[in-house]
């Protein structure tokens, strides 16, 4: 196991090269210049906005400046640590280092995702095994119709709806935030309440996903000899159904995990936006908006850590619970 | 060529089209015929079809219709007619200029539609080129195109589409293509591995026995078999290619008005979230979104259905 481990960091190491290679020329050829960007005032003389630039190490080679980007500098006049040492560079607009930035939001986002996943997560798992159940009933064209069209829905427009409806005309709900603004020791229910709408709008989609493949996998199970078995035995449909079938239809959705990552992260955007809640996915759309662009270069390579990261897990959790798999 | 599961169905299928003494007496039916004779039982994806068609003439024909039919000028501004709700002059009432918002929505559909059907079109042929490539020479091409594919699918695909699109400020021409740049690597992926899987296949070791040369086997007779999985994805890339456009318009990095897309048109009344009697303005767009996406899926998994009746 530890060596497989090793294997598949070890190839991530070329992913990632990809990703610091796409960032870094992609915002060498966008328009704007740092340093100007950075300073924001038209009166600042020439010559300091050199030695600015040259503190930054920005008038070297474009191959230098990559490579001063990722391992730090060596010559010891500009003071990047490099990427891997974890220094991803100061923001341009807080001036705090960006690696902070993200690690204070991280969780905020992490929260949104875990509610997103389960919400979406067990209606879709029960709507897939009921599915597979009613097979080519009405309740299996209805679930598989309703699938579709929450894939159809765009999720920013979903969102919007539900604070129309819930929040502006009925009150029950914020309409965006993390906690309250006005109040000091917020309770269990107030962050429960700024929950709900972002959480279901994010995991809306996942219903969609999770119910399409455990009706597949379910449906596949039930063909197997010990479910035959299981029935033939007299046990209540009940038992078979949830107990013999859908445990050993949950062990492919484990590979769902890995893309999950990616998803959430990219769905996480739309829906911080929407609902202001303070995340990463919000973070990088004002850096983007303003130009901020060691933020912007942190979000990829960041974002690629964690789906490799994501990816690496489905696939330890599926070995952990499908004894028939063995590591190759 | 394709099989039918069960002759007898085939037969029955047959003897509605009218086809069976045709059949008996001439060659039999080619894949994309009996593809055809079953689309045409599948009543949901037909209704699609016919949607999206009336949505797709409506918009191509945007100019037309708001003239002779609705007499308004979409890009016409009143502010004295602003957030009128719908009204017999104007359908879907007005926006905060004053301006039509059917006539909007037609001329944003276009907008929309445009990038879906041509992003996926660029898609498709990025992606089967490279798919083919990768697989036909193998080595360090494969290896190579392996590598893109595995670093541009780590990063989130939206924080890439954000970034590119709000740095360079794409015109619509430029962000169809842009989606096509970021999008292949899923059509790539599909094509190459289906290619590897027909090399296996007895009757391409029958032409090899035969002398055909391995670029001829690559083209004439393992293409056309990738076409039908091809077709299947890109029915479904069209969807999400309009889904993402409308999230980056929303976002305020796509389309940028005073050109409507369904997706920036939102983003502007999104601002009236708390006005109950700018309501439609929030609704229409999103409902035209919804439905066209959908039909794009129904299609879709009906083609699936169609043309490869093992994946079902």
């Amino acid at each position: 196991m530890t060596t497989y481990i090793f294997r598949r960091l070890l190839q991530a190491v070329p992913t990632i090269l990809g990703v610091t290679l796409i960032t870094f020329f992609l915002m060498q050829a966008a328009p704007g210049d740092p340093v100007q960007i950075l300073t924001f005032s038209p009166g600042m003389k020439a010559e300091d906005r050199e030695r600015l630039r040259h503190e930054l190490c920005l008038d070297r080679p474009l191959a230098t400046q990559y490579l001063i980007w990722v391992f730090g500098d060596w010559t010891g006049e500009c003071s990047q640590r490099g990427l891997i040492r974890g220094d991803f560079g100061n923001s341009f607009f807080s001036r705090r280092p960006v690696l902070e930035m993200y690690t204070e939001r991280i969780p905020a986002t992490l929260q949104l995702t875990t509610y997103a996943l389960l919400i979406g997560g067990a209606l879709g798992l029960f709507m897939g095994i009921i599915s597979a159940i009613y097979r080519g009933t009405a309740i299996d064209n209805f679930s598989r119709f309703f699938s579709v069209v929450f894939d159809a829905l765009p999720p920013f427009w979903f969102g919007i709806l539900l604070i129309m409806y819930f929040s502006v005309q009925l009150g029950i709900f914020p309409v965006g935030g993390q906690l309250p603004l006005n109040v000091d020791n917020p309770t269990i229910a107030d962050r429960v309440r700024h929950l709900v709408l972002p959480s279901i709008v994010l995991g809306v989609t996942w219903i969609a996903v999770m119910s399409r493949y455990m009706r597949a996998e379910t449906l596949e199970v039930m063909g197997q000899d010990y479910i035959r078995t299981a029935h033939a035995k007299g046990l209540r449909k009940r038992t078979v159904y949830f107990k013999h079938a859908a445990r050993n239809a949950l062990i492919p959705i484990v590979t769902i995990l890995g893309p999950a990552v990616t998803a959430l992260l990219g769905g996480a955007v739309v829906v911080e936006r929407i609902f202001s809640w303070p995340g990463i996915g919000r973070m990088v759309v004002d850096a983007v908006s303003r130009r901020d662009f060691p933020v912007i270069m942190a979000s990829t390579i960041i974002g690629a850590v964690l789906v490799i990261f994501g990816n690496l897990l489905s696939d330890i959790l599926l070995v952990m619970v499908d004894p028939r798999i063995r590591l190759k | 060529m394709a099989q039918i599961e069960n002759p007898a169905r085939l037969r029955e299928l047959l003897a509605e089209e009218g086809r069976l003494e045709a059949m008996v007496e001439s060659k039999p039916l080619s894949f994309w015929r009996i593809a055809m004779i079953r689309l045409r039982r599948d009543r949901l994806t037909l209704g699609a079809i016919a949607i999206l068609l009336i949505i797709l003439f409506a918009s191509l024909g945007a100019e037309i219709i708001n003239e002779r039919v609705l007499g308004v000028d979409p890009y016409d501004t009143n502010l004295l007619a602003s957030l009128e709700p719908p009204s017999s002059e104007h359908l879907l009432g007005t926006d905060t200029l004053g301006q039509d918002q059917l006539a909007r929505l037609l001329i944003g559909g276009r907008i929309s539609m445009a990038i879906g059907f041509f992003g996926a079109i660029f898609t498709l042929m990025i992606g089967v080129t490279l798919g083919m490539m990768a697989a036909y020479f193998g080595g360090i091409i494969d290896d190579v195109i392996m590598w893109v594919i595995n670093t541009l699918n780590s990063i989130p695909g939206l924080f890439l589409l954000l970034i590119v699109g709000a740095l360079f400020d794409l015109s619509a021409a430029w962000l169809t293509v842009l989606f096509a740049l970021l999008g292949w690597p899923f059509i790539t992926r599909l094509v190459r591995s289906t290619v590897f899987s027909l090399r296996e296949r007895d009757y391409i070791m029958a032409s090899n026995a035969l002398g055909a040369s391995s670029f001829s086997i690559m083209f004439r007779h393992i293409l056309p078999n990738v076409i039908p999985i091809v077709i299947i994805a890109t029915a479904r890339a069209v969807g999400n290619l309009m889904l993402s456009e409308s999230i980056l318009s929303f976002l305020g990095f796509g389309v940028q008005p005073p050109t409507p897309t369904w997706g920036n048109m939102l983003t502007e009344a999104q601002q009236y979230i708390v006005r109950p009697d700018a309501r439609h303005l929030i609704v229409a767009p999103g409902v035209m979104i919804t439905i066209t996406v959908l039909c794009m899926f129904i299609i879709g998994d009906g083609l699936r259905d169609a043309l490869d009746p093992r994946l079902k």
